[in-house]
């Protein structure tokens, strides 16, 4: 959960930065606003989905990826949606 | 019938007094199960009604062969439990701001880092917990790992899989154990990278264990990782919290 005080520190230093959360910890990341964050509806420990699951794991990076992208302003949270 | 021969329960280990309990000794205790430790924020009714629809998932899992609706199950408990507690404190604060750097480049020309918080290392790098310990232990003994100072663990973008490890204590290792593409993807950013839809992989990756002495992390590495991955040269970090 702490890793939203290190993308601030990343983005403070001038470097975007995009985290990917689970649905749990959604309220964490909303106290400490890393400037874009993906919420999955995964498993804690399992961000990017289940094991051995290539094509889901691509598909949360992707939309990581297009957030970081697209983002034109801090914070913004999107929930991934398969 | 074979019921004499299946694994049952282990009646080595004390007998739970309550549900309540039950659920305490999941919580890094006797029982230590991150994956279900959650169960240690509900009450003693919803603890019955979460074990009862779980029976019933797993009843309808085992019938279907699909465990789609069970997994989905688990983790709207998982979202319940935790919610309660995600409240503002000294080192979660409730910022009022949200700093921003805008992406100077196409993703396609784009060197990314990784950055997890989940505890990923090297198998020639130091876990992130004692030496004395198994891993067993320290994941009982959690409360440490509030007081232990930050360490970062760097991770060639060329690293075979088979020689990544995990040491998390606070969340369940078993899936990242199987597959470390659910938490530090690097193959997955390999193949990216491969495929053209970034420009490259950074060459140092990144990754600490996110149960930590936070105060140390907020003042004084968050901002040395920064000036790192600064020193790096990367034009954007892919971040993972367990």
């Amino acid at each position: 959960m702490t890793v939203g005080h290190v993308a601030r520190a990343i983005e403070t230093a001038g470097i975007p930065t995009v985290c990917v959360y689970i649905e749990a910890f959604r309220p964490d990341a909303q106290l400490l606003k890393p400037a874009r964050t993906l919420i999955t509806p995964h498993l804690m420990g399992r961000p990017l989905g289940l094991p051995h699951r290539r094509d889901q794991q691509l598909t949360v990076i992707r939309a990581a990826l297009k957030l970081l992208e697209t983002a034109d302003h801090a914070p913004i949270m999107k929930l991934f949606t398969p | 019938m074979a019921d004499s021969q299946s694994r049952g329960p282990d009646l080595s280990q004390p007998e739970p007094r309550s549900l309540k309990a039950f659920a305490a000794s999941l919580y890094h205790a006797e029982r230590a199960d991150n994956y279900f430790k959650f169960l240690h924020n509900f009450s003693e009714e919803e603890l019955a009604r979460f074990l009862q629809g779980l029976l019933l998932q797993v009843g309808d899992a085992i019938d279907d062969g699909n465990t789609d609706a069970l997994t989905r199950f688990v983790q709207r408990g998982q979202v319940a439990a935790y919610a309660p507690t995600q409240t503002a404190a000294p080192f979660r604060p409730d910022f009022p701001d949200s700093p921003f750097a805008p992406m100077r480049k196409p993703l396609r020309e784009a060197t990314i880092a990784l950055f997890s918080s989940g505890a990923i290392y090297r198998d020639d790098q130091d876990p992130y917990y004692p030496a004395e310990l198994t891993y067993e232990q320290a994941v009982r003994d959690v409360r440490k790992a509030r007081e232990r100072i930050p360490s970062v663990r760097v991770i060639p973008a060329e690293t075979p899989e088979e020689r990544l490890c995990v040491g998390h204590v606070a969340y369940d290792i078993r899936a990242a154990q199987k597959d470390i593409n659910v938490i530090f993807p690097l193959t997955r950013f390999r193949e990216l990278a491969q495929e053209g839809s970034i420009g490259a992989l950074a060459q140092r990756n990144y990754s600490y264990h996110g149960l930590t002495n936070i105060p140390r992390l907020m003042q004084e590495s968050a901002p040395q990782w920064a000036q790192m991955l600064k020193d790096d040269g990367v034009d954007a970090v892919f971040l993972t919290a367990g």
